[in-house]
């Protein structure tokens, strides 16, 4: 009953916040929004009892990618009052259509088969899951050798000599 | 028993936990006043109340009076909810310490990523607070504070990394938990690195760049007034409690004491690392922003790369040896590395080359 309650407050601040962070004029305010929806989503995630999760979600977007999109705001000319060469109405309520149309119809068909045996704490798995040799480490290594390729990278193009 | 149920235990550990954290804050306040006096040999306050202890009390009555202005071209909502996108964060972060055994509003398995996660959004709000005064100085505060937490998150977590290595667990409990001596004895490098990186991250006195008087006026709170300056002035304070407990969690053992276990002799260790960093605050002047900067990047970071690449060797390879022999390695290696480390960096060097 309270994950319920929990669940639709969540929610409802989540799509509010999103319809904000796509309505508002100003874009420090869409970014702000954006924060609020991305910390409903880490709250969705604790409903779910997905602690570990909710909480990269926290680290991740809203101390890295939010902190890089409201440095990036502060590097676009202010517009106050929008776009006003914007005639992409029509073709992006279609869009928009299609999208709802395909969400609703994936929504109806699909089956939502949950695991049927307990699974311990969440996050013990998760980590044995990674780093287990019969688990992905392979591909745990993989990655961060391409992220560390990407910082290398970063790094030969920012440097000035 | 009536306080095992859940909703009884959150509400009494809630109210406790917000006590403590207003409290310390008023103290600390006073404290912070009564020795900076006592360093720079005067007085201090000393007229309300038995030694002056009543002067914060005076001050919050001062400042709920006074008139909230909020000038004309500010981003209104932006205004008026960052500083409490700053504070509340804060706070958030006390649910996972441990106060006695058994006693924590929750003990999260992944307690030390909480920790993390939840002090980088109090940044983000301390920037809105620089943007949304429309200000430039402001926002150069509010910027240089942003720049500073994100670089001296990086050290701090590679810290946090070690430590959980070392205790096997993720919860600040566990943590507690494993440290038969206290983790500063075991990796005196890990606390030397923490401690630094978190007297940053709070923008305590030699890296607070983001309110430097003599260049930017205020920083970020420039503009504000009132309650909601009442409220920055909170966040840093907030910020000094929450990083002396944290502290004293994580490396002093906690509320484990000598004699007796419980919250007393984690309120001690809490007060005695305020203490410290009143010590360092009277000591040292502000280092300026590229400093600051070079700091982090040219001697925390490889510091604290090496400290994890120490301790993981140690669990991997060697996990049986025996307590002294680890405490005597560590301790010369510390003393080492940072005399070795600290001759090859010279902060300002390349200013000098210019």
């Amino acid at each position: 009953m309270g994950l319920k309650i929990a669940f639709y407050i969540l929610s409802l601040v989540l799509l509010g916040s999103a319809i904000y962070a796509i309505q508002a004029k100003s874009v420090i305010r869409s970014a702000f929004s954006l924060i609020i929806c991305f910390l409903s989503v880490a709250g969705i995630f604790i409903t779910l009892s997905a602690e570990f999760l909710a909480i990269i979600q926290v680290m991740v977007y809203i101390g890295a990618v939010a902190v890089l999109i409201i440095m990036t705001v502060m590097m676009t000319k202010q517009n106050e009052a929008g776009n006003k060469s914007n005639k992409l109405k029509i073709p992006a309520i279609i869009g928009a259509l299609c999208v709802a149309a395909l969400g609703c119809y994936t929504a109806l068909t699909s089956k939502f088969s949950g695991t049927t045996s307990p699974i311990g704490t969440e996050t013990d798995v998760l980590g044995v899951t990674l780093f287990d040799q019969s688990g992905y480490v392979l591909l745990v290594i993989i990655a961060a050798l391409i992220i560390l390729t990407a910082i290398v990278g970063a790094i030969t193009v920012a440097r000035e000599k | 028993m009536w306080y095992e149920n859940f909703w009884w235990h959150l509400v009494i550990a809630a109210v406790i936990l917000i006590a403590y954290f207003f409290f310390f804050i008023v103290m600390f306040i006073w404290t912070e006043r009564r020795v900076i006096g006592f360093f720079q040999i005067r007085r201090g306050p000393n007229r309300i109340g038995p030694l002056g202890l009543f002067q914060g009390i005076a001050d919050v009555i001062k400042v709920m009076l006074k008139e909230d202005i909020v000038p004309n071209k500010t981003d209104k909502i932006l205004f008026w909810l960052s500083p409490l996108m700053a504070f509340v964060p804060v706070m958030m972060i006390l649910a996972v310490i441990p106060f006695s055994k058994g006693f924590q509003l929750v003990d999260l398995n992944v307690g030390i990523i909480y920790i993390a996660a939840v002090s980088s959004i109090s940044s983000v709000g301390v920037f809105l607070c620089g943007y949304a005064c429309n200000n430039k100085y402001g926002l150069i505060g509010g910027m240089r504070g942003l720049a500073q937490f994100i670089s001296y998150e990086i050290p701090m977590l590679l810290v946090l990394i070690s430590l959980v290595i070392s205790s096997g667990t993720m919860s600040v409990n566990g943590i507690v938990a494993a440290q038969s001596l206290p983790n500063i004895i075991f990796m005196p490098l890990a606390f030397v690195c923490y401690f630094i990186s978190s007297l940053a991250e709070i923008n305590r006195t030699p890296f607070d760049v983001m309110e430097c008087d003599s260049e930017i006026v205020a920083g970020f709170n420039i503009e504000y007034s009132g309650m909601k300056f009442a409220m920055l002035y909170l966040v840093e304070y907030g910020e000094a409690v929450v990083m002396s407990t944290l502290v004293a969690t994580l490396f002093l053992g906690g509320y484990k004491g000598i004699f007796i276990d419980g919250p007393i002799p984690l309120l001690i260790k809490m007060v005695i690392v305020f203490l410290f960093i009143l010590w360092i605050r009277a000591t040292l002047p502000r280092l300026t922003v590229e400093k600051s900067m070079s700091l982090c990047w040219k001697f925390l970071l490889p510091l604290a790369l090496f400290n994890l690449l120490f301790t993981a060797v140690r669990i991997t390879f060697f996990p049986d040896l025996a307590q002294w022999i680890v405490v005597l390695v560590s301790i010369v290696m510390t003393v080492l590395i940072i005399y070795l480390w600290s001759g090859l960096y010279k902060p300002g060097r390349e200013l000098q080359h210019e």
